[in-house]
């Protein structure tokens, strides 16, 4: 069974020939050309109905992969916009069956913002005649929320020339999207645990109260941390211990093993002390020994391993040992020279090898000599045309700044390694710690007192102050500078039992007085909350608030004042306040 | 705390106890003094015996100074000491409040 052919030009070919030529039921007795007539019209007919069929088939096959793409497919005629097809994936994605949306327009069924951004890319598409890509356009679904489409959209020309319908395909990329968010969230969060890890396990405050020696730390942690370390140990008054380290590899991973790292020393320079004879300090080589014994099968199997550096200070003696582990060269700045030697152990690194023994390198300092640790991040940073910032530079800078105070130099480097790079930020951490060594005098006078976290020991204090001042071997603190220390003191006080004890009257508060020949030193210790004076704002000083001026205070009342944590984990404060008439000091 | 005013014409003279005023007492004196100042009130504080004023006591004495000026009343301040003195220039306060030599100086002001 055939049935009448669907297109107008068909059936009027259709309808001519029925007419023409009588079908085989109603055929008249004929001559023999008739009779021939009737068959070629009968082949012609046959012939037609085949190819109708073939078109018909060919037609529903196009159809059928049109409605079961697994991407969504429209066709918008290009006069009105309005569509003319709509896809089985269409009706999926967007909830929007085709009934509703053939002979209508994106106006009909998506916010107007959504439809003009969809209509405004139609009409580039068709006005240029070309394919445009779209990778990500929103769009409002009937039943599944915002999604994201990546959609394709192409141009029909007819024969005269002119567009006449558009066709678009859309992927639904609002999954990998997603996915892709959700990586980038958790990049920032790995970052973000890095940064903690190393802020919290990895970099220690630098001692502040250590006679005879100032040290100074900087970090710029990069993008992805790269587990440098330092770590500082005061043994009695007059001997430091630093430990800067670098281990292989970036990230959570090298963060922690960096941690790991440090914790071993930190054990393995405890059991020594337990096991050395009292007032004997174990020599670096032996903690460096032992705590690589620890590590280093760890290492091994990880694949990694830590350069190290082991430094002592004698204060007394004026020296330096060290063991350095395949670290950076430490840059030895001699004051009396003015000029830089690189000190390099012969050491490998951490993990390298197991049963490692450990040389120890004995340097002789003086006064004004600076010691420079470094990571490589540093002497690796390079410049736009991919020199690198290196170890020569490095020295050069220390040499010039050598003779500032040990964070003004440690800033001049990182300005410096700034204008090399021309970046603020750098791909390695960059990690420094200058350490200088200072006239070491012990104070002429000092005296400790213990007062509780309760306001009205203030005076207590002042009066222990006062005292302590005005008693002063030699002679006596001017009564102005009296005046301020108490001022500054009872401000500073008052300070930690509001706010870092927040009221609690029962707390302790280490208060101590150390006069030298030329300054007064005034430190407060307690356990209550840090203080961070860089987030107090300046005063009013034109009477409209009545307080806010206790930082102001103290900052003019005495020359130097220091926020920081010292080794015992206590917050201190430390004032200084200079005297007038600075006697000679004795070397 | 105890306050010992004297009444001089229709000025009022609130002479500071203690030789501090510091965050130990500065809340009590604030909240004491205030219940002594009348609006448009004429009022002298008298420190000639404190030897030690920290920043809660001028806190103190600013809000004093804020609430007589808000009901057309001033403050002024006489019988400093050094160190007080120093205190309040050091924050520039001495140009914020009227400060006399003595009592008298201070009182023959407001007749002025």
């Amino acid at each position: 069974m055939k049935s009448a052919p669907a297109s107008s030009f068909r059936r009027a070919v259709w309808q001519a020939l029925s007419r023409t030529w009588p079908t085989a039921a109603r055929r008249e007795p004929a001559n023999a050309q008739l009779e021939q007539e009737v068959a070629e019209h009968r082949r012609t007919e046959e012939a037609l109905a085949r190819r109708t069929a073939e078109l018909e088939e060919a037609r529903s096959f196009l159809d059928s992969v049109l409605e079961n793409l697994p991407v969504m497919l429209f066709v918008k005629d290009a006069r009105d916009l309005k569509f003319v097809r709509w896809n089985r994936a269409e009706e999926e994605a967007l909830g929007i069956d085709r009934s509703a949306a053939i002979g209508r327009s994106d106006y009909d069924f998506f916010p107007e913002e959504q439809a003009s951004f969809f209509v405004a890319k139609d009409r580039a598409v068709l006005s240029g005649g070309q394919m445009v890509e779209i990778p990500e356009e929103a769009i409002q679904t009937a039943h599944r929320g915002l999604r994201y489409l990546h959609t394709i959209k192409v141009p029909v020309v007819g024969a005269d020339g002119t567009p006449k319908y558009l066709v678009g395909i859309s992927e639904d990329i609002t999954e990998r999207k997603r996915a892709q968010e959700e990586l980038a969230r958790a990049r920032e969060q790995e970052v973000e645990i890095g940064f903690r890890i190393q802020q919290t396990l990895l970099l220690d405050q630098p001692p502040r109260d250590v006679p005879g020696v100032r040290v100074a730390a900087l970090t710029i942690p990069s993008q992805r941390i790269d587990g440098d370390f330092y770590d500082f140990f005061k043994h009695r008054d007059d001997c430091l211990d630093v430990i800067v380290g670098d281990v292989m590899g970036k990230g959570i991973p090298a963060a922690l093993l960096g941690a790991a790292t440090k914790s071993h020393f930190l054990q393995a320079l405890s059991r020594l002390l337990s096991l050395a004879a009292h007032g004997t300090l174990p020599e670096p080589k032996d903690i460096v020994t032992l705590a690589h014994s620890e590590v280093a099968r760890q290492l091994i199997e990880l694949e990694s391993f830590v350069t190290v550096c082991y430094a002592r200070f004698d204060l007394e003696k004026r020296t330096l040992d060290f063991v350095d582990c395949g670290h950076t060269a430490t840059i030895h700045f001699r004051a009396n020279t003015g000029t830089c030697a690189m000190l390099q152990g012969q050491n490998l690194p951490l993990g390298v090898s197991e049963g490692e023994i450990h040389e120890q390198i004995h340097v002789a300092l003086n006064w004004g000599d600076v010691l420079l640790f470094y990571s490589d991040g540093l002497t690796e940073t390079r410049n736009s045309a991919g020199e690198l910032f290196g170890t020569e530079r490095l020295a050069e800078c220390v040499r010039k700044h050598g003779r500032l105070e040990p964070e003004e130099l440690i800033d001049r480097i990182r300005q410096a390694a700034v204008a090399f790079s021309n970046s603020e930020t750098f791909g390695d951490d960059l990690t420094c710690v200058a350490v200088r060594i200072e006239d070491r005098e012990r104070p002429a006078f000092r005296a400790e007192i213990d007062v509780s976290s309760d306001l009205t020991e203030l005076a207590r204090a002042r009066a222990f102050v006062r005292e302590g001042c005005r008693n002063l071997p030699g002679s006596a603190l001017d009564e102005d500078s009296i005046s301020q220390l108490e001022l500054a003191i009872t401000e500073a006080l008052s300070n930690i039992m509001t706010h870092a004890y927040r009221g609690r009257t029962d707390q302790v508060i280490q208060i101590g007085v150390d006069a030298f020949a030329d300054r007064v030193v005034l430190r407060l210790h307690h356990l209550g909350e840090a203080f961070d004076p860089s987030g107090v704002a300046a005063p009013a000083f034109d009477g409209t608030q009545d307080g806010g001026f206790g930082v102001y205070i103290i900052e003019q009342s005495v020359d130097e004042v220091r926020y920081y944590r010292d080794e015992r984990g206590r917050n201190c404060i430390s004032m200084v306040k200079n005297r007038r008439r600075p006697e000679t000091r004795s070397s | 705390m105890e306050l010992t005013t004297e009444k001089v014409g229709d000025v009022v003279v609130v002479i500071l106890p203690g030789e501090h005023l510091d965050a130990s007492n500065a809340k009590e004196f604030k909240r004491d003094v205030a219940l002594l100042l009348e609006p448009r009130g004429k009022v002298v504080f008298d420190l000639a015996g404190l030897s030690f004023v920290d920043s809660s006591g001028l806190g103190a004495f600013l809000s004093s100074l804020r609430q007589l000026n808000a009901t057309g009343g001033d403050l002024k301040l006489c019988g400093m000491t050094k160190p007080v003195r120093a205190l309040f220039e050091l924050v520039r306060m001495h140009k914020i409040f009227e400060i006399c030599g003595t009592k008298d100086d201070a009182i023959r002001s407001f007749t002025r």
